[in-house]
């Protein structure tokens, strides 16, 4: 039998007011509805059971749903680390002491860049004040707070700034997260992709801010995969420490699993969840060893990395199986290269294709 | 740190038992530990209550079959370690 997950990450809704390029939701789903409150109690009574101690609450927008506060009563009542991921748009002082009274133990807030303009045109929206007064309250409310910045070509230059600001702010974590190229960030993978140089200034500049502010501040930062030459143990490896769960019910090994072809996933409440991460399809196609190809099955990475991620290797190669081409073995390591080369060689801005129509109706780009 | 120091475990952090695995488990944003059984023991102590010394001097009376040197140099290895990594600071 496998271990027992250590986190579930409840994506609430798939809604958000937000336009970001780099959206991490799937790009088209089915339009289903969403779980109802009682839905999720169940469920985050399940997982608690089989052995879950955190839970990240997500979207999408979570602040979208009006019974969020429930939902955290919820979490906390049944002893669970309850962290909560937003934008904080759209959000008031009033709702953010509720939320912390209900329970909440930590917020990680978004900010899109420290440049209010810019980082209005990246949200698509002018929400970037209104979000610095969220990260003000938090510290007025003694919520502890990660700062989130996602970097990319036109803001990982900014590096100094974000660590400045998240000082100021008085976080608690940084997370320097730059952009993983699947879904929309894949679709708009040239105007993101930072080149190398870029990308090796930053990690000097985080490095020695983490030195600097050991024990007062926690830095992370996530280096793209496109410059790494070893894949990522993406999710701490498929169906191993992480359960996901889609705002319809979709119990899912990662955020992006639904998008792969041929799999099949089971939906929270059919039957016990713990049946379902031990047995269904879709949690075994992938789980351990034995599912890899050459040269993974072989390598001594593959405990490290668990062969990487597969909605990479899938988008790249269309084969579920395929090596993750950032890894420098994989026979399809040219297609990372190509893209780090066009990266280093354009320097016109290339169009953008945002999740405009992230609404609740289906989306196909 | 030295012997008057109240290690506090940060408030990003919480401890919790994990009956399936029986072990307590340090848990912050997106992060946790699992802890063996000595950790666990200490670490319920660092509420900003008690100096390290009393942490040592009650421990050392709870495990009388270990040696009090042992028990001094696990809780200042862990205490340590913690509070570099940002997870508990010492007043």
């Amino acid at each position: 039998m496998p271990e027992r997950p250590y986190t579930l990450t409840a994506e609430l809704t798939y809604r958000c007011p937000l336009q970001c390029a780099y959206c991490s939701n799937p790009i088209s789903y089915d339009n289903r509805p969403a779980l109802r409150t009682e839905q999720w109690r169940r469920l985050f009574s399940e997982a608690e059971a089989m052995g879950v101690m955190q839970v990240n609450l997500t979207g999408g927008e979570p602040l979208l749903r009006n019974d969020l506060e429930r939902l955290i009563e919820c979490t906390h009542g049944l002893g669970l680390y309850t962290h909560l991921i937003t934008s904080g748009v759209p959000l008031s002082r009033r709702r953010l002491t509720r939320l912390r009274d209900s329970g909440l133990d930590a917020i990680q807030l978004s900010l899109q860049s420290t440049d209010q303009a810019r980082a209005d045109e990246i949200a698509g929206l002018p929400v970037h004040d209104a979000k610095l007064a969220v990260a003000r309250w938090t510290q007025e409310l003694r919520l502890p707070l990660t700062l989130n910045v996602v970097l990319h070509r036109d803001t990982i230059e900014e590096i100094q700034d974000i660590i400045a600001l998240a000082e100021a702010l008085q976080a608690e974590r940084l997370e320097l997260a730059n952009v993983q190229y699947l879904g929309w960030a894949f679709m708009n993978r040239r105007a993101l992709l930072p080149t190398h140089a870029q990308l090796e200034e930053a990690r000097r500049i985080a490095h020695a801010a983490r030195e600097r502010l050991s024990g007062r501040m926690e830095i992370l930062f996530v280096t793209p995969d496109y410059y790494t030459d070893v894949p990522r143990a993406c999710m701490d490896g498929w169906g191993r420490r992480h359960l996901v769960v889609s705002p319809d019910g979709l119990v899912l090994p990662c955020h992006l699993a639904h998008q792969l072809p041929g799999l099949t996933f089971e939906r929270a409440g059919t039957r016990p969840l713990l049946d379902i991460w031990e047995t269904s399809e879709g949690f075994t196609r992938f789980r351990g060893e034995e599912w890899m190809p050459d040269p993974c099955r072989s390598c001594e990475h593959r405990a490290v990395d668990f062969g990487g991620c597969r909605c990479q290797a899938f988008q790249l190669t269309g084969q579920l199986e395929a090596v993750d081409p950032v890894c420098r073995w994989s026979p399809d390591h040219h297609l990372v290269q190509r893209a780090r080369e066009a990266a280093a060689n354009s320097s016109a801005p290339a169009p953008v294709a945002a999740p405009l129509r992230k609404r609740e109706l289906q989306m196909v780009p | 740190m030295n012997d008057a120091s109240r290690p506090t475990l940060r408030s990003k952090t919480r401890l919790r038992y994990d009956r399936h695995r029986e072990a307590f488990c340090l848990l912050w944003p997106e992060r946790g530990l699992l802890l063996n059984a000595s950790a666990g023991v200490i670490l319920q102590r660092c509420r900003g209550q008690e100096t390290v010394s009393s942490i040592v001097n009650t421990l050392s009376a709870q495990y009388p079959d270990t040696e009090r040197q042992r028990i001094e140099d696990d809780v200042h290895r862990l205490i340590g370690e913690l509070s570099r990594r940002g997870l508990l600071t010492l007043e």
